[in-house]
């Protein structure tokens, strides 16, 4: 369909049966289903794409769910409102305990993702880029010294793999994405990629300085 | 009836309000029309501005499935509901490709190709 007037677009819309916009979105949704269909033939989606089974359904509600409620529960005045039933002073030390853990396990990701983008890199479906800058976005490019670690390096491989693991485990409520290793290892590895780089580049005229402002006791922050 | 996918599709509710805003000023503008001497009507560049915001919603919500469901854009533009014989979202595309740029001073050609040729 090639049309070439000064009204053209009216005209399309008019050759395709869609006077006034009628039935556009309901042929968009057709094709929104017909895309669907040929992805999940195609086995990249899973057959249950919206309800999970009974089991899974268990675990989100009994794991997953818990898991992120703990992780925001930490410090909050809501913890301790949860907690009033609560008389034995051990299982409460041991319930906060636990929801600290489950805190840095998410803050952690979220943090080490942060810093990934931030030294210049994502993935973009396998393979490492930089991410698109948004207009209010901030990147390593933008402190002097700052140079976005290069996509076709080793170190930008390891780092593009555990910023997707971080996404799809920590990102937003996701299943069956058989995402890349978030463990200990995975995470050790990467941050000292960014660390080296970030000497390297933005704390070249001091590298011990991101050491020395990062170890610093509580007492002298602002938390 | 709403499946459990159109609970999730927000950026179709989005659409949709925009379509509906759109359609129902087009269609004012359609009864204003004087269809006895419609070479004088002054109302067709306002109607062709309409619907090239129309497209360009239905473009953005194009792309939106395409990011949800990890497809290719290029692949899943030839699927769905026919035209002539053209997928209604290849049209869609190059519609609201063409309403983007057409005025771009740079651009030379003045028309669009739904078929990829």
């Amino acid at each position: 369909m090639t049309l070439d007037s000064s009204y053209c677009i009216s005209n399309a819309l008019y050759e395709c049966g869609y006077q006034n916009l009628a039935g556009l979105m309901e042929d968009l949704i057709a094709w929104r289903d017909a895309a669907l269909e040929a992805q999940r033939k195609a086995g990249n989606i899973a057959k249950q794409s919206v309800a999970m089974n009974l089991s899974n359904q268990d675990q989100w509600l009994t794991e997953h769910i818990p898991h992120r409620f703990r992780s925001c529960l930490v410090g909050l005045p809501l913890q301790d409102e949860l907690m009033t039933a609560i008389a034995d002073g051990k299982t409460r030390d041991s319930i906060k305990a636990h929801c600290l853990l489950s805190a840095v396990s998410e803050g952690r990701m979220a943090a080490i993702r942060w810093l990934i983008e931030f030294v210049g890199i994502r993935d973009f479906n396998g393979k490492p880029g930089h991410p698109k800058p948004r207009r209010t976005d901030v990147s390593i490019t933008c402190i002097q010294g700052g140079e976005p670690i290069d996509p076709s390096s080793h170190d930008a491989a390891i780092l593009a793999k555990v910023w997707k693991g971080c996404s799809q485990a920590s990102g937003h409520p996701t299943q069956d994405t058989n995402h890349p290793p978030v463990d200990s290892p995975a995470l050790d590895e990467a941050l000292r990629i960014i660390v080296d780089h970030l000497k390297r580049t933005i704390y070249s005229a001091s590298p011990d300085k991101l050491v020395a402002k990062t170890l610093v006791p509580l007492a002298r922050t602002n938390c | 009836m709403p499946t459990d996918l159109d609970m999730l599709d927000f950026e179709r509710d989005f659409l949709s309000d925009v379509l509906q805003m759109l359609g129902a000023r087009l269609s004012t503008l359609h009864s204003h029309v004087d269809w006895d001497h419609p070479e004088e009507s002054y109302l067709f560049d306002p109607m062709e501005h309409l619907a090239g915001v129309a497209v360009v919603a239905a473009q953005r919500y194009i792309a939106s499935i395409c990011n949800w469901i990890s497809v290719d854009k290029g692949e899943a533009l030839r699927l769905g509901p026919k035209k002539k014989g053209v997928a209604v979202a290849s049209v869609i595309d190059a519609a609201a490709n063409y309403w983007k740029h057409i005025e771009d001073g740079d651009r030379s050609d003045t028309s669009f190709d739904a078929t990829g040729s």
